[in-house]
């Protein structure tokens, strides 16, 4: 897949970074590297094999694939603020993000100022403010605060001292509604974590009726063998799901030769799996959540790669699809 | 997970996982609640990272594409 072996150990993911208002901001790139598999751990040259993963998200994916419209954020280590690698991108829309572990000298200095005249905007990662740092500060956009790496007060006082600069707070490793709720009381700007992915009260509350009925019937869909017309009457059982299936069906997407009024009708042209597949899919998207897109999106990209990664652990991928899309149930009927 | 798949008519397999995190899919399912964490502490068996990177970049495609399409 990659002109070289090293580059097939990198993990490629992402992960969604949300404002104030619980909008996406920006999505940051994940290049991780599977030591593990890796034969010759001695030879392995880290950014080599990194920036090939990056070369091949951005020129054969195609980027726009993995980020839609959003910011990107990249991790970027001092080889290749140093120019060692070239940066397979324009700067526009794109965070470049300084790592920690990076020396902070007049080299890495100059280089970031470049970067961030060039119109590239600067993230810190995982910042811990002193004295050296104030020069990376003052061109930085955003400083990435990881909470646990401080303790209450020394958080306090980060957001105090930062505040003073023209910068963006982001809170990362956020993980629960409490924390993102007590970073957003503390001044943060930016939040990246999973905590919209996990249910904000846990308790025995019975499922609202509607709610209840959009599992059922999502679950009734899924059935092995099942016919066109239990389909049929599934579907029926709720207006507003007949309605949007109806009006998806006859959108542009599917370019359909004609106009169709039922479901008889689109079944002909499109087969029972199709309908079943989008059937389910829209009742599951009916369920209103307050982050609903964020999540959504999830939920889906779960249910598809696990049906992709069925046959390899010998499951049936109806099965693999329904497990990733219920994976996120809980928060989903919170 | 709470109690309200049990009434549901999925099968037992998907059931157990997201309840007990037990059964042939429970694997599958750390994979993919890991994986978009960045994590590579749980990967599947028989699949390797460039199939990996294939699936997610596909899913993540497929998802937005079938986002505008119920919209």
């Amino acid at each position: 897949m990659y002109p070289d072996s090293s580059a097939d150990s990198i993990l490629l993911a992402r992960q969604p970074i949300f404002d104030n208002d619980l909008s996406l901001f920006a999505y940051e790139l994940l290049f991780r590297n599977n030591h593990v598999n890796q034969a010759n751990i001695e030879e392995f040259d880290d950014d080599h094999a990194t920036s090939q993963v990056i070369n091949h998200t951005f020129l054969e994916f195609g980027i726009n694939r993995v980020l839609g419209d959003k910011h990107d954020v990249l991790d970027v280590t001092r080889a290749f603020l140093a120019g060692e690698f070239p940066l397979p991108f324009k700067s526009k829309d794109i965070v470049l993000e300084i790592l920690e572990d990076i020396e902070i000298d007049d080299e890495v200095i100059k280089a970031v100022k470049e970067l961030s005249e060039q119109g590239f905007t600067i993230a810190l990662d995982d910042f811990i403010y002193h004295e050296n740092s104030k020069p990376l500060v003052d061109v930085a956009n955003i400083i990435k605060i990881v909470l646990l790496t401080l303790s209450e007060q020394g958080l306090i006082d980060h957001v105090d001292i930062l505040k003073q600069f023209d910068v963006k707070l982001l809170a990362e490793k956020i993980d629960t509604d409490a924390q993102y709720q007590q970073c957003k009381q503390l001044g943060f700007d930016l939040y990246q974590g999973y905590f919209f992915c996990k249910p904000t009260i846990i308790d025995d509350e019975p499922l609202p009726d509607n709610k209840a009925a959009a599992l059922q019937i999502i679950s009734e869909l899924q059935r092995p063998n099942i016919s066109f017309t239990e389909v049929e009457n599934l579907v029926k059982q709720d207006t507003s799901l007949s309605y949007k299936l109806l009006r998806c069906l006859n959108s542009a997407a599917f370019a359909l030769p004609k106009h169709v009024n039922s479901l008889k009708q689109a079944v002909f042209y499109l087969g029972l799996d199709a309908i079943r597949s989008w059937a389910i899919i829209i009742a599951f998207s009916s369920v209103e959540s307050p982050i609903s897109g964020a999540l959504l999106n999830t939920a889906l990209i779960r249910a598809k790669i696990a049906e992709f990664l069925a046959e390899p652990v010998d499951c049936e991928p109806e099965n693999t699809f329904i497990l990733g899309l219920f994976s996120s149930v809980d928060a989903f009927f919170n | 997970m709470p109690e309200l798949l049990n009434d549901l008519p999925i099968s037992n397999n998907i059931k157990s996982a997201l309840q007990e995190a037990e059964g042939p899919l429970d694997k599958l399912l750390m994979f993919v609640r890991t994986h978009e964490r960045g994590s590579l502490t749980i990967m599947p068996n028989s699949s390797s990272v460039p199939d990996i990177n294939q699936a997610f970049v596909t899913a993540t495609d497929w998802a937005a594409t079938t986002l505008e399409t119920i919209n």
